[in-house]
């Protein structure tokens, strides 16, 4: 898997999201909005979208305030995708880590 | 633009796709505007933040669908927004149960559901009487105060009414009405009406009981204790009657299976009454049954007092005492059944044939027996 871009980076942050109970289409797009000021219902639906039919989420309706809401849930394929990304990021994030770190660090003992 | 015209006009613009796969994406920014209203933003501000139709559906069109827009010029049309209301009609409210408290502080009980298929009442110094409700509705009048326990449930059609005293002293709304004495013992009444065709179970103390004109019933199970029971003009498919030191009365019954009168130390009495089978137990005190008519079986069981029978049909007559005499007529030919007879103490009428299809059999000690055969008319 690839992280090739900020769409791929929200695709998991919303998975992520999902392992929680109850999640319904306001919610998570509240939720994005606090990393991603780009997001919006017309893109926030094209993602939900392509990511039930790639069956990483599970959309069901049930009753709330007597009205029908979609409820959005993680499945089993769509919560090892985000163990393999959390993974593979274990190095990427340590290498982060490393940069800024070695940009703060001004005493390097070899420089 | 309100939210009936943005959805028009979304689906207008989603026109290129399936009907269904419109309302799914309708489905989806509905439930956006609902939920931003219960967060606190105005429909109108709702709406308006989801953007221009026509640009969402552009949007979805391109990026969901792979499809490239075709959208037209909206032209109003009347396009019917699916709705998001849950269906109502699966989940039907539930029947409220009504009490009313009448002029005289008592109070009835009506409970709204429909389906009531059991009844168990629990009373503990009060007396019961249960007799036809004068409409469709089930009621129970009955009269509490500080002196007593009430408890009314209903739960899958079981209906619970429990009205105990609480008093200690045995005398339940002595406040109420002022004396001491028993005759003050007030009467809960349950009413029925002529639809209600399940079962009454009773389970009581100290409550004398009496059904009169309930023509309906599945079963009937009433159980007291130490208070009398009278069962007049009343029809089920079984009936029991258990109580203990008092007194049996059952006048006028219909029952398709089977009757069954226990009581200790009291005299039990049937009249006028069919059933496919009638079982009285006591002790102590006298069995009179008279035009009791049934199918099978006909047993009555004491001690120490007698039993007598008046124009009784059945094709098994159990006759068992000691101590008292056993006497009466049996409506039938006596050639058609086998009896025994046996009285150590005295003298019996009947000879000992085994013959007969159908079977009498009289067992007393001290005193005699004398059991005729009448033809029916």
């Amino acid at each position: 898997m690839d992280i090739e871009n900020k769409n791929q980076l929200t695709d998991i942050c919303i998975l992520s999201l999902l392992k929680k109970e109850g999640c319904y289409g306001y919610y998570i797009l509240k939720s994005v909005r606090e990393f991603s000021g780009d997001i919006n219902e017309s893109v926030l639906y094209c993602i939900l979208k392509r990511l039930e039919e790639a069956g990483m989420l599970a959309v069901s309706s049930s009753e709330y305030n007597a009205r029908l809401r979609k409820y959005y849930s993680l499945t089993d394929q769509g919560e090892t995708y985000v163990s393999a990304f959390l993974e593979k990021w274990k190095d990427i994030s340590a290498a982060y880590n490393f940069i800024v770190q070695d940009r703060n660090e001004k005493k390097r003992r070899w420089l | 633009m309100n939210r009936d015209k943005f959805f028009e006009m979304l689906l207008f613009y989603l026109k290129q796709l399936p009907q269904e796969e419109g309302f799914k994406i309708a489905t989806f920014f509905s439930d956006m505007i609902e939920d931003s209203i219960e967060d606190g933003i105005s429909e109108h501000d709702a709406v308006k933040a989801l953007g221009n139709p026509e640009e969402i559906a552009v949007y979805i069109l391109q990026n969901a669908y792979g499809i490239t827009p075709d959208v037209g010029v909206y032209v109003p049309v009347q396009i019917t927004h699916p709705t998001t209301v849950a269906p109502k009609a699966d989940i039907a409210p539930p029947p409220e149960n009504k009490e009313e408290i009448l002029p005289d502080g008592s109070k009835i009980y009506t409970p709204g559901a429909d389906n009531i298929s059991q009844i168990n009442i629990s009373l503990k110094n009060f007396d019961l009487d249960i007799s036809p409700s004068e409409d469709d509705k089930i009621h129970i009048k009955y009269i509490e105060n500080e002196r007593t326990a009430t408890a009314i449930t209903e739960n899958d059609g079981i209906l619970d009414f429990s009205l105990t005293d609480a008093s200690n002293d045995g005398f339940p709304l002595k406040g109420l009405f002022g004396g001491k004495k028993k005759d003050a013992t007030p009467i809960i009444v349950l009413q029925l009406p002529a639809k209600y065709n399940r079962n009454i179970y009773t389970a009581c103390e100290g409550c004398a009981i009496k059904i009169q004109g309930i023509t309906n019933i599945n079963h009937i199970d009433c159980t007291t204790k130490n208070a009398s029971i009278r069962i007049i003009d009343t029809n089920a498919v079984i009936l029991s009657a258990k109580t203990t030191n008092h007194r049996i009365t059952v006048t006028k019954v219909n029952v398709e299976k089977d009757l069954t009168v226990n009581t200790s130390n009291a005299s039990i009495d049937v009249n006028k009454t069919k059933a496919e089978s009638v079982s009285c137990k006591t002790s102590g005190s006298e069995i009179t049954l008279a035009g009791v008519e049934v199918k099978n079986m006909i047993q009555a069981l004491t001690s120490g007092a007698y039993i007598e029978i008046k124009e009784v049909i059945g094709n098994y007559i159990d006759l068992r005492t000691s101590g008292g005499k056993i006497s009466g007529t049996v409506i039938g030919n006596i050639n058609d059944y086998s009896i025994t007879s046996k009285s150590t103490g005295g003298k019996s009428n009947l000879p000992n044939i085994p013959f007969g299809v159908k079977r009498l059999s009289a067992i007393t000690s001290k005193e005699g027996i004398n059991i005729t055969f009448k033809d029916a008319n």
